[in-house]
């Protein structure tokens, strides 16, 4: 009679010791779980409308900028009719006249192109335009950034441009397009250009 | 036999106690670490908002008719703002300021910076919140017509941003 009662003591020990186990493992999960919610927060909602945005009304401004003119972008053969615009003109002749800008690997910004901006081929007039435009909006509010520009003919696709923020980080990973923004060029193919954000 | 009984009670009282100081220490730590997070929450939810209203504010500033740029009957340009109509909209503005663009706008302020091919400051609408608790601020790149710097009669498209500043 003694032992069982001393064994039903015991045993009656365990499990409470068990239950204050449980409780303590129930304490640390919630924990963690308030943890966890904290990490995983979702990104704000004006985050993503802020940055879904900007890849494509960036790319929407910037191709349909007409130059300044003060750039003396005067096309020759053709002369002066209309300013210039970044890109249906001036990247439609970098595209055209690509091959006397990338001779090899090397880059001759005196090579030949109908629009001479700045006294420079319209690729490198372009290049340099782009990245200072990017450089002082989405560069300046702490965002990344990688623009890219293609040509497509029957012969294949040529990348022509790549431009990065000043970091050369680009976009690797999570980030937002602009969706393909086409260009034709006379007689020759397409022009696609992209522009990703991300944070 | 009884001391050992009565020592053993003791034991065990201790041990109670000590279990229970334990166990209140740990749901005094889960009440405040709760408070805390309901304090954040409640901050995060306010934050969350005031970016709610910067997103409509900026859309409706975005698509203003008022600014937008229109030709004729056909469909406005996307992301586009006259920057005619800009200018002249503070007179626009002066007339109707207190209700009908209060309504819309509420304490904000929306700015136009043209960057390429010229930099320039158009304030489109300002009514900054003297007791403000808090600002958001939304960075949106827009084209700038401008009918008077092109050549031929065709407009000028510069590079541009708008900044809509909301306050709480």
């Amino acid at each position: 009679m003694m032992k069982s009662v001393f064994i039903t003591g015991k045993r009656k020990k365990g499990q409470m010791e068990i239950m204050g186990l449980v409780i303590i493992v129930i304490l640390i999960t919630l924990g963690l779980l308030f943890m966890a919610i904290f990490a995983f927060k979702d990104e704000t909602q004006k985050k993503v409308f802020t940055r879904k945005g900007l890849a494509s009304s960036t790319m929407s401004a910037l191709l349909k900028a007409t130059t300044s003119s003060e750039e003396g972008c005067v096309q020759r053969f053709i002369g002066e009719a209309n300013l210039p615009k970044l890109g249906e003109d001036v990247l439609e002749d970098c595209a055209l006249y690509f091959a006397e800008y990338k001779v090899g690997d090397a880059v001759l910004a005196s090579g030949f192109s109908q629009y001479r901006c700045q006294g420079v081929h319209s690729c490198d007039f372009f290049k340099r335009k782009t990245d200072e435009l990017l450089q002082n909006t989405l560069g300046m509010w702490g965002k990344h950034y990688e623009y890219r520009s293609d040509f497509i003919d029957r012969f294949g696709t040529t990348e022509l441009l790549v431009i990065k923020d000043t970091a050369g980080r680009g976009c690797p990973g999570e980030r937002d397009a602009s969706g393909v923004y086409p260009i034709q060029v006379k007689f020759a193919g397409l022009v696609e250009s992209q522009l990703y954000v991300c944070d | 036999m009884m001391i050992m009984n009565n020592k053993k009670a003791q034991v065990q009282m201790t041990e109670t106690i000590a279990i229970l100081f334990i166990f209140f220490i740990l749901v005094g730590l889960g009440i405040s670490f709760y408070a805390k997070y309901r304090v954040v929450a409640l901050d995060d939810q306010r934050e969350e908002l005031l970016q709610a209203r910067a997103v409509r504010t900026t859309l409706k500033a975005l698509f203003l008719p008022e600014i937008l740029c229109s030709r004729g009957s056909a469909e406005p340009e996307e992301n586009c703002v006259d920057v005619l109509k800009a200018k002249n909209f503070q007179k626009v503005l002066g007339e109707y300021s207190n209700d009908y663009y209060f309504e819309m706008f509420s304490y904000a302020n929306i700015s136009l910076f043209g960057i390429y091919p010229l930099s320039e400051k158009i304030v489109i609408y300002e009514n900054p919140k003297l007791d403000h608790e808090n600002t958001e601020k939304t960075y949106f790149i827009v084209t700038l017509r401008d009918e008077t710097a092109g050549v031929s009669g065709v407009p000028a498209y510069g590079y541009g941003y708008m900044i809509v500043e909301v306050y709480s």
